[in-house]
């Protein structure tokens, strides 16, 4: 059972992230082909163009800028399904380790430890949005908590959609999740565990 | 107007109702933020077109304006309407060109408030200070930006690397 310290895993993701984003607007200019007006320069950042696109797999034919686009958008949302998995790893950590404290405090020890063991494999399969409300229920009893669990349901509803194909026959309540604002809610329910922590 | 969920069934009389007047409030903001794009390009070289585009939502589907900016070069950038199904927001509207999107989120005055890690309660995002069109930048933390003429011209540079 591990229990090595934990840390809040997605600002390093967000980062990633970003690069990415950055990777796709070069990608979307180098495919671009040069126009200038004197034909040696013109010439010249052809060769260039070239030497950028090297051993690279872009398709020859078909629009190439769409194509990169859709990518942008599939990328957008893989990142969504990768912060939440990576969230909801943490948090599951965190329940297993704030569990630990049983083990040291209930009667008799024996009990104690199966018990303990027993939680641990248990919390691997609680439903998440299980776990959304009993963090409602405790930590983010406020208003403003509140909001914050309430944001971190949708985001959940749209990991599913995604995750189960785009049904476009069963909707999550927000289609559109910008990957900035999901990360500030993961972000700061995260931190808000880790002022309990350990 | 009768309007019809995604897997064609009649809405009730209520459901139908919330719906139309939400539809009818987006489409609302949408027409006045394509007038005020006219407003602040006109003496820009730049061709605007609009058209309609389909807008899905989880309950219905409609039409929407759709706003293009081109130049005598070609396309530059589309503005789309992507309805009102979008986390945080009243409505979204995507600015899409050859380089890059960006989104901007019709947001209600102060926004979500919630309690940060410190115990604090605050906004989600600060400077929302009236309901409008709101951009949130991705690189600075907290913080929503009204939209405005600069703006919307730095974020058509963005999304096109034209430059006024």
């Amino acid at each position: 059972m591990s229990s090595s310290p934990l840390f809040n895993p997605l600002p390093s993701l967000w980062i990633s992230f970003q690069m990415a984003e950055n990777a796709f607007k070069v990608a979307k200019r180098t495919i671009r082909s040069p126009i200038v007006k004197s034909d040696d320069c013109q010439l010249e950042l052809l060769n260039y163009q070239r030497h950028l696109l090297n051993h690279t797999k872009f398709p020859t034919k078909g629009n190439i800028e769409q194509l990169i686009q859709q990518s942008e958008k599939d990328s957008k949302d893989l990142f969504i399904l990768g912060l939440w998995a990576t969230f909801e790893r943490f948090v599951r950590d965190y329940l297993q380790q704030k569990g630990a404290v049983l083990q040291q405090s209930m009667q008799p020890p024996k009990l104690a430890d199966s018990f303990y063991q027993h939680l641990y494999k248990e919390v691997e399969y609680w439903k998440p949005v299980d776990i959304l409300d009993f963090l409602k229920d405790s930590l983010f009893t406020t208003v403003g908590g509140k909001n914050l669990i309430g944001m971190a349901k949708q985001i959940l509803e749209y990991r599913d959609w995604v995750a189960h194909g785009k049904n476009p026959n069963k909707l999550p309540s927000a289609t559109y999740l910008k990957p900035k604002i999901v990360y500030e809610t993961l972000n700061e329910i995260i931190n808000t565990l880790l002022k309990h922590y350990p | 107007m009768i309007l019809t969920k995604c897997d064609g069934e009649i809405m009730t009389n209520k459901n139908q109702q919330h719906t139309e007047l939400k539809q009818q409030i987006y489409l609302q903001r949408v027409n006045q933020l394509h007038v005020k794009i006219r407003n602040w390009l006109q003496d820009k070289p730049l061709i605007l077109e609009n058209s309609n585009m389909e807008v899905v939502e989880p309950l219905w589907h409609y039409k929407a304006p759709r706003l293009s900016l081109k130049t005598d070069l070609g396309e530059l950038a589309d503005l789309f309407s992507k309805g009102t199904s979008v986390l945080l927001g009243e409505g979204l509207i995507e600015i899409e060109g050859i380089v890059g999107v960006e989104s901007i989120i019709y947001m209600l005055k102060d926004g979500l408030i919630i309690t940060d890690r410190n115990g604090k309660d605050r906004p989600m995002y600060k400077g929302i200070n009236q309901d409008g069109w709101y951009w949130i930048e991705d690189s600075y933390r907290n913080k929503a930006h009204l939209l405005n003429k600069p703006l919307f011209f730095d974020l058509i540079t963005l999304v096109s690397d034209y430059e006024f």
